[in-house]
């Protein structure tokens, strides 16, 4: 009886081991270098990085990195690229506004793929 | 009385050559020495990330290959310092050095070394924190040895680490050393 109890236990040692091992869940992170340029690590998700100009703006600029990240491969790579790109270069300022052009490009291919 | 006096005047000369063998033979093998060993080993293990607001996360650690160099003196056996180039491998290159301190008992063929150290990664991005480690060395042969270590690691500081978060390692290590 208590070996079937310690097998168990440690096969649920074993399946978390594995789950560890097999990596990050998209957009979760404990450094800056586990996410993928320009991102970085806010509250254990990768998000874009708050600027000066933009104090306390940190809670509110952790967007959904499925987004903004799978943008690209979902859709029109210059459509993706110009919103991830025109955001570094407001320094952030314009989150609303990236995750806004991000969701209406995931929209776009969406409609895009089913021929509407 | 100089025929009684001869067979002890030998049996003294002979006792002190004895002793005299034997400190000569305590000199030499307890001449100063500087002992050298270089250390190849793999780690990885969990790392959790802790920021405020209650906001945690735990992962597996970039594995890493590290390369230690470690010194002691014969007189002073049981105190070990030296350092490691450690790099890591997984998911990102980065490199750095973990200069240490260790307190070094052996059991038998095994060695146990609690120690200190700081690990230091300075390229490209910077992390840097104090490390506590334990390293099993078990002797296959006059040269090579097994080792592995546990350690535990907090890192705040650098460029790496987010925004008002601490990140904390426990990791384990396998390899193997070459005393010099």
């Amino acid at each position: 009886m208590s070996r079937s109890t310690s097998d168990r236990r440690g096969l649920a040692a074993l399946a978390l081991l594995a789950a560890l091992a097999l990596g990050c869940e998209d957009g979760r992170c404990v450094r800056h270098s586990d996410c993928a340029q320009p991102l970085s690590c806010l509250a254990t998700r990768c998000a874009i990085p708050p600027t000066d100009a933009d104090t306390g703006v940190a809670d509110t600029a952790v967007v959904d990195t499925a987004v903004v990240v799978d943008a690209p491969l979902r859709t029109d790579s210059t459509v993706a690229d110009t919103t991830v790109a025109d955001v570094v270069a407001d320094g952030g300022a314009s989150t609303d506004a990236a995750e806004d052009a991000a969701t209406d490009a995931v929209v776009d291919a969406a409609m895009d793929a089913t021929g509407d | 009385m100089s025929s009684l006096a001869s067979p002890f005047a030998f049996g003294a000369l002979v006792a002190a050559e004895i002793l005299l063998a034997a400190a000569v033979s305590d000199a030499q093998t307890q001449a100063p020495t500087q002992f050298h060993s270089i250390a190849l080993s793999g780690a990885s293990g969990l790392s959790l990330g802790s920021s405020g607001g209650g906001n945690s996360y735990a992962t597996h650690t970039p594995v890493y290959v590290d390369v230690a160099w470690r010194t002691w003196h014969s007189t002073t056996p049981q105190w070990v310092t030296g350092f490691s180039l450690r790099a890591e491998v997984d998911g990102r290159t980065s490199v750095g050095v973990v200069p240490r301190f260790e307190f070094s008992r052996s059991v038998g063929r095994l060695t146990l070394r609690p120690g200190v150290a700081a690990a230091i990664f300075f390229a490209p991005y910077v992390l840097a924190g104090p490390e506590a480690s334990v390293t099993f060395d078990l002797r296959l042969g006059s040269v090579v040895s097994l080792i592995g270590a546990l350690s535990v690691d907090v890192f705040f500081l650098g460029n790496d680490v987010p925004a008002r978060s601490v990140l904390f390692a426990t990791n384990g290590a396998l390899g193997v050393a070459i005393h010099l």
